[in-house]
């Protein structure tokens, strides 16, 4: 299987670079241009924080529980989903909240589409379908903590962790309007409690927590295949982590190793290629925009630093340490900026990635976990 | 006994000095000064003022501390009005506290006047604004001066790294020690950086350059000059309006 076909969609948004000389606009100001947003999840005042023009905001407060807060952007919408349950509808451009919706008492994964919001809870077992205005549309109950929610098509995928099952639903309606779902196929024993999910192209692809390979559905044909990726040594990976601490370039696959100061390479077709040495034990990795470079984030006493690995040479060119510990890394589509969150000093640090140093640190937000950049130039 | 006023003499253009200082001088017994970036403003002293010179150059002292204490003590148990004039501002890297200080505990009454210091109004003048929105949301005003032989730096230079602009004062002759120091907590070669010799003077001159060229490119400038580092340094590009001695 060649990993072309389950490249992450949001990774392919290429860097915007301007040419000011060209235009004789001032460089300094030109890298200023293209509006950006950022909000910040404050993960103990269940709020986020707002920062514009490089400059901290203000907050939007009443967020619920943002252990593990997620924000996502479709138009001029913004949705969180809260540790207990919520789902918050709120308005990026005047950062203030629309609606609220409680869909269970624990969830973390959502999706959006544009006519509805797809909701995986942890309890009640159940996925819930919402309007974009929250209003509740339908609800599958499951039996089980239902993870990895994505949409493809007119299919929703996801995964049911405590029944080794994965299930399609699909919108009868064909995307027009209000969906209805149907169950359209499930696939059962698929692996030992999925966890997280990606999806590109046509292929569900699904990591699980006591298994040693990962599961893709191909979601034009319906067909289930296991595929192991192998270390070194030929042993088997024995966990396959959180996707969303994967990187895939345009070549290679870039996988935190588990337990070990290592960042493991494959090719498309997963082919071991390299363990890249790291300073501590990686968490995630994150691709810059133009694939060029990615940063890799750490646990442990390594927790305050970021390594900048070159995606080409496959060798870490630059250590960053900050005064805490560093719980999230988010690029600029649009600046040549990496932003990281400083959660135990209450602050964002901003690298400049052209000539990497740190341009800037904006103080004063709470406890920073995850950081979501609004376009508003969208 | 009379009163001593701690007076900032501003930058080096004239119309920098303010309404206040201006009066003071002009009614001022005796005038104890130190280099000045423009002696012209003792010229608007009343026939009969006495003038003493305590100045410092290029960090030398000519008169110690101590002693110019004294001397501003002294005097103003002598005269009336005395103004005790400083270059820039009296309390930016003046030592005009320690003086005061020194009144205070002697029951001399003071005033202090404040000047334009040269670390805003010469970045003005060379059309470079020390904070811009987006760029630099703060500045920093370093003595470039602190002596290399000290074991440890007092400069918090680890706090340096970001693009808040920073601006030392006095620093040329210590040029080659602050660029590198700069690079080795993190700053790029290519990093922006200005110096400003004689600012806001006819006799202004800025050289642009970066913390890799900027001691080659300033070998020949005079003193006094300031050192600007940031981003901002970029906008003089656009912002540059005052003519300059080049």
């Amino acid at each position: 299987m060649s990993i072309n076909k389950i490249l992450i969609g949001a990774s392919l948004i290429g860097v915007f670079f301007i040419n000011a000389h060209a235009k004789g606009v001032n460089p300094v100001l030109a890298a200023l241009k293209g509006d950006e947003k950022i909000f910040v999840v404050e993960r103990e005042s269940e709020s986020l924080a707002i920062i514009e023009q490089g400059m901290p905001k203000g907050r939007i407060s009443g967020m619920h529980n943002m252990n593990h807060g997620v924000v996502k952007f479709i138009d001029k919408d913004g949705y969180v989903i809260s540790r207990d349950g919520y789902i918050v509808k709120f308005d990026p451009e005047n950062e203030k909240i629309v609606k609220e919706y409680k869909t269970s008492d624990s969830a973390i994964g959502f999706t959006i589409e544009k006519n509805y919001i797809a909701v995986a809870n942890y309890a009640k077992k159940s996925v819930d379908i919402l309007d974009r205005n929250l209003n509740p549309i339908q609800s599958f109950e499951t039996g089980s903590k239902n993870v990895g929610i994505k949409t493809y098509k007119d299919y929703l995928v996801f995964s049911q962790m405590d029944n080794d099952k994965i299930t399609v639903l699909k919108d009868k309606n064909g995307g027009k309007g209000l969906p209805k779902f149907e169950i359209y196929k499930e696939f059962n024993d698929v692996g030992v409690m999925p966890f997280d999910a990606m999806i590109k192209d046509n292929n569900f692809i699904t990591g699980f927590f006591k298994s040693d390979f990962f599961g893709v559905v191909n979601l034009d044909t319906m067909e289930y295949t296991k595929i192991k990726i192998l270390l070194e040594d030929r042993k088997p990976v024995l966990k396959v982590p959180h996707f969303g601490f994967w990187s895939i370039s345009d070549g290679n696959v870039f996988i935190p190793a588990v337990g070990d100061n290592k960042v493991l390479v494959y090719t498309s077709d997963f082919k071991f290629v390299k363990n890249i040495e790291t300073e501590g034990l990686p968490v995630f990795t994150a691709l810059s925009p133009d694939k060029k470079y990615m940063a890799v984030t750490f646990s442990g006493d390594k927790f305050p630093v970021v390594q900048i690995i070159d995606t080409q040479t496959l060798e870490v060119i630059k250590r960053f340490e900050f005064d805490g510990k560093v719980l999230h890394a988010r690029w600029s589509n649009i600046r040549p900026n990496l932003y990281i969150s400083v959660n135990d000093t209450n602050k964002i640090a901003v690298i400049n990635t052209k000539e990497w140093y740190v341009a800037r640190e904006l103080f004063n937000v709470n406890k920073p976990s995850g950081i979501f950049i609004y376009e508003e130039a969208k | 006994m009379g009163k001593v006023y701690l007076t900032g003499a501003g930058p080096g253009d004239m119309e920098l000095l303010t309404l206040k200082a201006l009066r003071v001088i002009k009614e001022a017994d005796i005038i104890i000064y130190d280099r000045l970036a423009n002696p012209d403003i003792l010229e608007e002293a009343k026939s009969g003022c006495q003038f003493v010179y305590v100045g410092k150059e290029d960090g030398r002292h000519i008169v110690p501390q101590d002693d110019i204490n004294e001397v501003i003590y002294q005097n103003a148990l002598k005269y009336e009005n005395v103004v005790r004039l400083k270059g820039g501002d009296p309390f930016v890297f003046g030592r005009g506290g320690e003086e005061a200080l020194y009144l205070y505990e002697r029951g001399i009454e003071f005033e202090i006047i404040p000047g334009i210091t040269s670390a805003i109004s010469a970045p003005a003048y060379a059309g470079i604004p020390v904070t811009h929105r987006g760029v630099s949301v703060s500045f920093r005003v370093v003595t470039g001066h602190e002596s290399p032989n000290k074991k440890e730096s007092q400069i918090p230079w680890d706090t340096f790294k970001t693009d808040d602009t920073i601006v030392f004062l006095m620093g040329l002759h210590n040029l080659p020690k602050i660029s590198k120091k700069l690079m080795e907590i993190g700053k790029p070669s290519s990093y922006p950086c200005a110096v400003i010799s004689r600012g806001t003077t006819k006799h202004q001159s800025v050289v642009v350059g970066t913390l890799e060229n900027i001691v080659e490119k300033t070998i020949d400038v005079p003193t006094p000059a300031l050192i600007v580092v940031g981003r901002v340094v970029e906008l003089r590009e656009q912002l540059k309006w005052f003519g300059e001695n080049v």
